[in-house]
């Protein structure tokens, strides 16, 4: 079932490429939690925002 | 067969490597996303083909899509996982399956989502024909058919689709029970159960090359990923949901309060409940948080990187967007 190893450089590009999206991401993650500890959600939920929205399911695509 | 798919397919790998262009959590795709977008539409075609080749009902698809509509038949969801899972056994086995097994693949993800969405459509929405919860239940079978082919039928995956399967059914089971009385979920992670299917197809594929002590690692990050866009739904639908007497986990504790209210009513009250909104936000962060350990522990940036991103998009469906750094100095 497993394809002949022929794009393996090609795989191990875009995996370094996600570890170090993921990494920045983190960073990014951890200050925006700091920033918003004290605070309170603002109201942003509307019917319509469900697993078929953009926002919700939007991810990398 | 699907030419058009294998087609489709052959450019999601093209356009994978974008994917390292990412840049902080904006994301630069403009370019990513319109090649996804393309796919999408082919995909769109290529469901309506597979959908018509139902033996129980020729040109079923059709019919139903018109009824529904695609965002209804949860295609956003279906098109994500789909190409998430393509993208997945090609990074971590190095396996791109071609033309066969690709149609193979397709139909079982068409099928297992088709059929398990017509099944709740049937239960939860009036005016269901009876016919189409007929068809779904054929679909659920066929899907796991064609997922037993393709990943050779072993006893122990026979048992993977067989605990998917139940897991659903106990889920929507307890579900019905309590409608009207409580939210069905005493542990949160509980309520990404109704995916068990779609972490079916991670445990088939780690099962098949020899990597099945990752198994729980995998369910415990899938169904944690899951669990968060699962209560995002919630929070979004809560007056739909709270109209069919289903108290979801936002719900939690105010059950009897809510069912004196009307289901605006309840979903403002719980959307001003600024204590209980933060709670939420604080679960499902701390989901994610996890999910991104979790992945890193099995040495998988996608999923990492899936965890991340959802994270950095949670954070700003709860509090907005980043102040910018001139907007922070002028304070």
């Amino acid at each position: 079932m497993r394809n002949k190893v022929g794009d393996e450089e090609e795989r191990m590009r875009i995996a370094r490429a996600l570890g170090m999206l993921a990494e920045r991401l983190r960073k990014l993650n951890a200050q925006r939690r700091e920033e918003v500890k004290e605070k309170t959600p603002i109201v942003y939920f509307h019917s319509g925002l469900g697993w078929e929205s953009e926002e919700i399911t939007g991810t990398f695509w | 067969m699907g030419a058009k798919l294998d087609r489709c397919i052959a450019k999601l790998r093209l356009t994978l490597p974008m994917l390292g262009n990412l840049e902080g959590g904006q994301g630069c795709l403009e370019e990513l996303q319109k090649d996804i977008k393309e796919i999408k539409e082919t995909l769109k075609e290529e469901i309506l083909r597979v959908l018509h080749d139902c033996p129980p009902a020729q040109e079923f698809g059709q019919s139903v899509i018109k009824r529904y509509g695609w965002e209804q038949l949860w295609f956003r969801s279906l098109s994500f996982w789909f190409l998430f899972y393509l993208a997945w056994l090609w990074l971590k086995f190095g396996y791109k399956p071609e033309s066969a097994d690709l149609e193979r693949l397709f139909k079982s993800w068409v099928y297992g989502s088709f059929g398990y969405r017509l099944i709740d459509l049937f239960f939860d929405e009036s005016g269901v024909d009876q016919q189409e919860a007929v068809i779904g239940l054929w679909l659920i079978s066929e899907h796991e058919f064609e997922v037993l082919q393709l990943f050779e039928a072993s006893p122990n995956a026979v048992v993977h689709v067989r605990k998917a399967k139940t897991e659903w059914f106990r889920a929507e089971v307890q579900e019905k029970r309590l409608r009207g009385k409580r939210c069905p979920y005493s542990d949160p992670l509980n309520c990404a159960e109704k995916a068990a299917p779609i972490f079916a197809f991670f445990s088939l594929a780690l099962l098949r090359y020899g990597k099945s002590r990752e198994i729980p690692l995998y369910r415990d990050l899938v169904y944690k990923l899951i669990a968060v866009t699962q209560l995002l739904d919630d929070l979004s639908d809560l007056e739909d949901d709270l109209s069919h007497g289903f108290f979801t986990i936002p719900c939690s504790g105010l059950e009897e309060c809510l069912s004196q209210l009307s289901p605006a009513e309840g979903a403002e009250l719980i959307r001003h409940d600024g204590e209980r909104m933060k709670d939420l936000y604080i679960l499902c962060s701390n989901f994610l948080e996890s999910a991104s350990q979790l992945a890193q522990q099995v040495a998988d940036p996608l999923f990492e990187a899936l965890a991340q991103h959802k994270l950095w998009l949670i954070t700003k469906i709860f509090y907005g967007e980043e102040e910018s750094d001139e907007e922070q100095g002028g304070r």
